[in-house]
């Protein structure tokens, strides 16, 4: 194929992955690698934002966005009272919608395997003998 | 009177404050949900009828207003509902059809055009597409050829703007591709593009409607030495056979028309063609509109009841369930009904909606487009479908960037159903609709399907507050899966809705308090018959829990509680008897003896 495929990935979505190859018990979060970022623009909705940010694993998110160099000013540990501060959940806004990983791999943190962004789309599947 | 010449009429016939009777078709079962939707958005009363509902609503903004409707297919203005006694017995079939002639005088045409030319906006530029839908189909050899169109269509979605027209020119491009296995031998890939002066189109098949379930042919034919009609024409010329000069050299201001007869209910003496034949005479005589069965202008709806008589006027000129959708697959969902599901749902701000079996992603785009404050995440494992969905975003943001509009919140994975790749307890909504075994997968296949599906489904979704809304034509597999897992799931809905002829269902579902526990007693005890039926020998067996170890005795879990009542619980939620049938199931006893 000589077109190169773009892979959209949000760090939202990355923050609920996880590895599922049998016998894995420690198989959250997927390493992230990138090897190429787009920022693309979303419409910026602060309840959305608010009502999202306690279904995070945060720190997970927080390595993820700082593995693939997009953390920004974004705060290490959550404040209290996030959901009146505005400009932080812009901040949040930004890096869990609007920074998307273009190619890359995903790779389970106890196995080493690698899950591969191909075609756009991150292939999940697991061959016969992982499951 | 004089001749109805559209532009005469403007819009100062009809006030603001007048109001437009609007007729819109919904797919048989979801009445309920489309009265609820045109209730909540525009406040007004709704009358259901079986696959159609009814209301009005006054001239001032209604285009705008009805457009925000999406659970709606078709929608009409009516002209004239009104009873004529005697229409379904009477055998003197000449009478009949003269009267049906004569009915044109009767009616006030006036508001329901100008609402029509409201509504569509420009007259007489655009008219109407040709009345057959032709399928055009792909072969499966082609699936390369298709990924690599895809490719083409993601990758542009974040090119610059100076590729606008071929953006364009890819939007604009219709192909509608369907992997029907019997033909694929047969057929070729096709597009059809508008404006390109290369047009191949291999019809096979007629679109038919089957909401109403009533055949859907019409015909107008100006059949003038038949026509038992005495001279109404308004010059005062005398047209028994010959066709006046007015009718035949339309000036622009004309629209073209053709009459649309669906008739039922009774067996009348006369055919819905005759009907609209008569009825399309008297509009051509009267009002002085020309005819035109493929590039008609207006359409009107004459719709036969009984004793029962509806005129309209056709609002949309194709039905609105296509929308979102460029790249359709084997099994695309209707975009009306999904938007239904989602209402089914109760979706919320702040949620994740997962579409574990997305197909062509159709769910979750509807679902990105009108309930934007949500993350809707898709997944498939075929390998055509993940680009498909992807192609499909692309397409609508491709045309949201160049309306200054941020991209929708989809995101598309490929996965297993059955071994999803998220976290326990993440998703809020699940809604997917779940392949019915006909034209995908089979009834066999299902119940292992089924069974993989609901069980990770109940450990990825959110206890007590998540809830599950799965479209499945295959009831006698689900509901044996759902009383399998009846401490996981509680069944709190079932809507039979009708979709091409299959009789489908809507279960919703609410997720109960219950943990997702290690292996589930029902399973293991099945493989443990299996094992026995197979002769294993008894020292041998093994237990095949979920995803525990093996050989663990049954008798240690038997001894936990659950804490809330197994059971079905099926609540009336404002159903009326006379658009879905309920089921009752009583509650399955569990087997506890080893």
């Amino acid at each position: 194929m000589l077109l190169s495929f773009r892979t959209i990935m949000r760090l939202l979505t990355h923050n609920m992955l996880t590895s599922h190859v049998k016998g894995v018990t420690n198989g959250y979060p997927l390493k992230l690698q990138a090897e190429n970022i787009k920022v693309m623009s979303v419409d910026f909705n602060p309840e959305f934002v608010a009502r999202m940010i306690p279904k995070l694993e945060w720190q997970a998110l927080i390595q993820a966005a700082e593995s693939i160099g997009h953390l920004g000013d974004l705060p290490r540990e959550l404040m209290p009272e996030y959901e009146s501060n505005e400009e932080f959940l812009k901040m949040a806004h930004h890096v869990l919608m609007e920074v998307e990983v273009i190619e890359g791999n995903l790779e389970c943190p106890e196995t080493g395997r690698k899950f591969p962004i191909k075609n756009g789309i991150p292939n999940m599947l697991l061959n016969e003998d992982e499951v | 009177m004089a001749s109805l010449d559209v532009e005469g009429i403007g819009c100062c016939v009809v006030q603001n404050e007048d109001l437009i009777r609007i007729d819109a078709t919904v797919t048989s079962g979801l009445e309920q949900i489309a009265k609820e939707e045109v209730e909540e958005k525009l406040g007004t009363k709704v009358v259901k009828r079986r696959g159609r509902i009814r209301f009005d609503t006054p001239y001032k903004d209604f285009a705008h207003k009805i457009q925000s409707l999406r659970t709606l297919e078709n929608l009409h203005v009516v002209v004239a509902d009104f009873e004529k006694e005697g229409l379904a017995t009477d055998s003197d079939k000449d009478a009949v059809l003269k009267h049906f002639y004569q009915l044109v005088k009767t009616f006030d045409w006036g508001p329901a055009v100008c609402a029509w030319k409201t509504f569509t906006g420009a007259f007489p530029h655009e008219p109407g597409p040709p009345k057959k839908k032709q399928k055009i189909q792909d072969s499966a050899k082609d699936t390369s050829k298709m990924l690599e169109r895809y490719e083409n269509i993601i990758s542009r979605e974040d090119g610059p703007d100076s590729d606008k027209t071929q953006d364009e020119a890819a939007d604009r491009t219709e192909s509608v591709l369907s992997e029907d296995a019997q033909d694929s031998g047969t057929a070729k890939v096709v597009t059809q593009e508008k404006g390109m002066s290369k047009m191949e189109i291999f019809p096979l098949q007629a679109d038919t409607q089957t909401s109403s379930g009533i055949q859907n042919v019409a015909t107008i034919v100006k059949d003038k030495a038949s026509s038992p009609c005495t001279n109404l024409s308004t010059d005062g010329q005398d047209d028994t056979n010959t066709v006046p000069a007015a009718v035949e050299n339309h000036g622009p201001l004309k629209p073209k028309f053709r009459v649309t007869c669906n008739r039922g209910g009774a067996k009348h003496s006369f055919t819905s063609m005759d009907a609209a034949r008569h009825f399309g005479g008297g509009i051509n005589d009267d009002l002085g509109w020309p005819v035109d069965l493929t590039k008609f202008d207006i359409e009107v709806v004459l719709n036969i009841y009984g004793d029962q008589v509806t005129v309209m006027i056709a609002l949309t000129k194709g039905s609105l369930h296509r929308r979102n959708i460029q790249h359709f697959g084997p099994t695309t969902l209707r975009s009306t009904i999904v938007n239904s599901m989602l209402r089914i749902a109760n979706v919320q701000a702040g949620e994740v909606i997962c579409d574990p079996m997305c197909g062509s992603g159709a769910i979750s785009i509807e679902g990105g487009l009108d309930f934007r404050q949500c993350l809707h995440l898709s997944g498939d494992n075929h390998e055509c479908a993940c680009p498909r969905t992807r192609a499909n975003i692309a397409t609508i943001n491709n045309q949201r960037r160049r309306s200054g509009q941020g991209v929708l919140p989809v995101d598309t994975l490929r996965w297993d159903v059955g071994n999803l790749p998220l976290r326990d307890e993440t998703v809020d909504v699940f809604i997917t609709d779940m392949p019915f075994g006909k034209r995908h997968g089979s009834k066999q296949g299902n119940w292992e399907l089924y069974r993989r599906t609901v069980r990770d489904m109940a450990r990825v979704c959110r206890y007590s507050t998540g809830r599950a809304v799965l479209l499945t034509e295959d009831k006698k597999c689900l509901n044996k899966v759902l009383t399998e897992y009846d401490s996981l799931w509680s069944k709190k809905l079932v809507l039979f809705i009708k979709m091409g002829g299959l009789d489908a269902a809507i279960y919703q579902l609410k997720r109960t308090n219950n943990p997702f526990p290690k292996f589930l007693e029902h399973e293991l005890l099945s493989s443990k018959r299996k094992q026995k039926k197979m002769g294993i020998p008894r020292s041998e067996r093994v237990g095949e829990p979920i995803t525990e170890q093996l050989g663990e005795p049954i008798t240690e879990q038997l001894g936990e509680p659950f804490t809330e009542q197994p059971g079905v619980n099926m609540g009336e939620e404002g159903m009326e008897e006379n658009f879905g049938k309920q089921t009752e199931e009583t509650p399955v006893s569990r087997d506890t003896s080893t």
